[in-house]
């Protein structure tokens, strides 16, 4: 059990980082990327037993988190009640400077991305993961993936051009 | 219409800069995981045992040859003006065979029921499992307040609902199904109930409401254990018994630093509550409620190792993926997978010896979502008939033989809480 922990520590320190990354490019906020991140790392930690003996635990655990990025976005509005309503006046809530990563120009334009282009985006270009595995990941098909991805590209390019003010207006 | 050409490298290097300060985010201590791990699994408890108990309860009450008369889409009476008594109703079982009746899958005319408290409705609600129809909600209290876990005594009669309100007071509330009469094609009509308000609260903690991981009603309907953790930053969670009939506390302990207790389904009389401790203490240990305990008692020393179970190697007592011991205290279930097929494990909980391996089949893919879980949804008092879920495959096993379940509204009741941001679907 002891040595369980610890891998699961070693897993954790060595990857929490990377999936942290690809679950901000997803939500737009680095605050809900990290308590993202952390519901799917507390969900690897109940089955570690078994995730340990994965090839690739760390592909486990983004499918996760994205899973769970995609739905709170669905879950947000109901979220913001519950806020209210738990008195978080005791911890106010102020955004602080890069925290939010709409106001980098890059994080301007793949929030603007449908979440299906952005979605195979950050798979591809920031998890470095090929078409195959991203239209597993997704569960659609390779050309799927390679339309949502050529179309993402071209809007991000198109973006990117753009002055920041300019995007997501 | 086009801009500037990007290359893929030069994208990839904006993507790399971009996330070259959140790679370095710093993660929190496992701790914070295990916490949040252990009220995932609260929610689970609740979520699953009491739901597919009631859709037993209502198979039972279906074989057992309800009449059926049209009345209203009300499901259980909303909650009356006084206090209720706690009525525990075994009379109210179907006679000579509280369980056994109940056969999975039903036929498909003949309703599953259950509390569906994983909507993105505020109401919980009760379904009919065999068509996915919303048969009515559960009254909300008031408009600022939600349900927040759900308990079932043994016969599977009696609820108490905890309910939470904008000032972060929890209170407690009493629901009894006392009767389901159904259509003679199976719809149901009326589901009644009696709902009354508990005399028992527990008070936010500087403004915040007690985060109820689990609760625990005993057979006789006359005890209630919450078990909450009080507020951050702390780990240890705090188990509180009331008397269901004065509200009267009768006792309060603090879970020792660095374990995790969970309290079983298992009561081995009305007065004893049985605790798993799975991290480290694989033994389940015995709560006597009878005596009296100063708030904050250490629930390690007031608990004593249950001689009548033995402990576990290969199947960890944890209410997440993990075993089921019935509620009898008689055997401990619980799914594995070898190689690529699962199968349904038998042990005898006095011993730990292993009874019998039933075949459930090859293992299908389990999701990454929680509620793709491999594991005992729901067990007979027994464990003679118990329902098994596997991705989202589930199967009703009765005295050893499987069958494939289909339900209308497929794992949904299994769904658990996906963030920490959405503390109310249990």
């Amino acid at each position: 059990m002891a040595r369980s922990a610890a891998d699961f520590g070693e897993f954790y320190l060595a990857s929490y980082g990377r999936t942290v990354a690809v679950v901000a490019a997803i939500v737009g906020s680095r605050h809900e990327a990290e308590d993202i991140a952390q519901e799917a790392y507390a969900r690897a930690l109940s089955r570690w037993p078994r995730l340990r003996d994965y090839d690739l635990p760390d592909a486990w655990v983004r499918r996760v988190a994205v899973r769970i990025a995609i739905d709170s976005g669905r879950r947000r509005q109901r979220w913001q009640a519950v806020r209210e309503r738990l008195a978080l006046a005791r911890h106010p809530d102020v955004l602080e400077p890069g925290d939010d990563l709409r106001y980098s120009p890059l994080g301007a334009a793949l929030l603007d991305l449908p979440l299906g282009q952005r979605h195979v985006v950050v798979l591809h270009y920031l998890a470095d993961l090929p078409v195959e595995v991203i239209a597993r990941e997704c569960g659609v098909p390779a050309g799927t993936v390679k339309t949502r991805l050529a179309a993402g590209r071209r809007r991000l390019e198109q973006l990117l051009s753009q002055q920041p003010e300019e995007i997501g207006k | 219409m086009t801009g500037p050409q990007l290359a893929d490298d030069e994208l990839r290097d904006q993507f790399e800069r971009w996330a070259a300060p959140l790679r370095a985010t710093a993660p929190p201590a496992v701790s914070v995981l295990r916490r949040r791990a252990r009220r995932r699994a609260g929610r689970f408890a609740a979520a699953t045992g009491s739901a597919v108990a009631v859709a037993g309860v209502v198979a039972a009450l279906l074989v057992a040859g309800h009449g059926a008369t049209p009345t209203s889409r009300s499901v259980l009476a909303g909650p009356t003006a006084a206090p209720s008594q706690p009525s525990a109703s075994p009379s109210e079982r179907p006679p000579s065979n509280p369980w056994g009746s109940a056969r999975y899958p039903a036929p498909p005319d003949q309703p599953y029921v259950l509390f569906n408290t994983a909507t993105m409705s505020a109401e919980p609600e009760v379904l009919d499992m065999a068509t996915g129809t919303v048969v009515g909600p559960i009254p909300q209290l008031s408009n600022t307040g939600r349900y927040v876990a759900l308990a079932a005594d043994a016969s599977d009669r009696r609820f108490v609902l905890a309910w939470q309100d904008a000032d972060g007071t929890t209170t407690f509330w009493s629901e009894t199904m006392q009767g389901l009469p159904v259509t003679g094609s199976g719809g149901i009509t009326t589901v009644a109930g009696v709902a009354g308000p508990l005399p028992i609260s527990i008070p936010a903690t500087n403004g915040v409401p007690a985060e109820i991981t689990s609760m625990a009603v005993n057979s006789a309907g006359t005890r209630l254990v919450v078990q909450w953790l009080p507020d951050e930053p702390s780990e240890n969670s705090v188990l509180v018994a009331f008397d269901l009939t004065t509200g009267a506390q009768l006792g309060s302990w603090q879970e020792a630093a660095g374990s995790a207790a969970y309290l079983e389904p298992y009561w081995p009389s009305a007065d004893a509550l049985a605790i798993a401790w799975p991290d480290g203490r694989p033994e389940v240990r015995i709560l006597e409620l009878t005596g009296s305990f100063p708030v904050g008692s250490s629930l390690l020393a007031d608990t004593q190792p249950d001689p009548s179970i033995g402990a576990f190697s290969g199947a960890t007592l944890t209410p997440y993926d993990g075993a089921v011991l019935t509620t009898d205290g008689s055997t401990v279930l619980h799914v594995t997978e070898i190689g690529a097929e699962s199968y349904l494990q038998e042990y005898a909980a006095a011993t730990g010896a292993l009874l019998r391996t039933i075949p459930l089949g090859p293992t299908p893919a389990v999701g990454p979502m929680p509620e793709h879980i491999c594991g005992v949804l729901w067990a007979s008092a027994d464990g003679s008939e118990l329902l098994t879920q596997c991705g989202t495959r589930q199967q009703a096993v009765v005295d050893g033989s499987v069958t494939v379940v289909t339900l209308a509204t497929g794992n949904f009741y299994v769904q658990m809480s996906a963030t920490a941001a959405d503390p109310f679907v249990w």
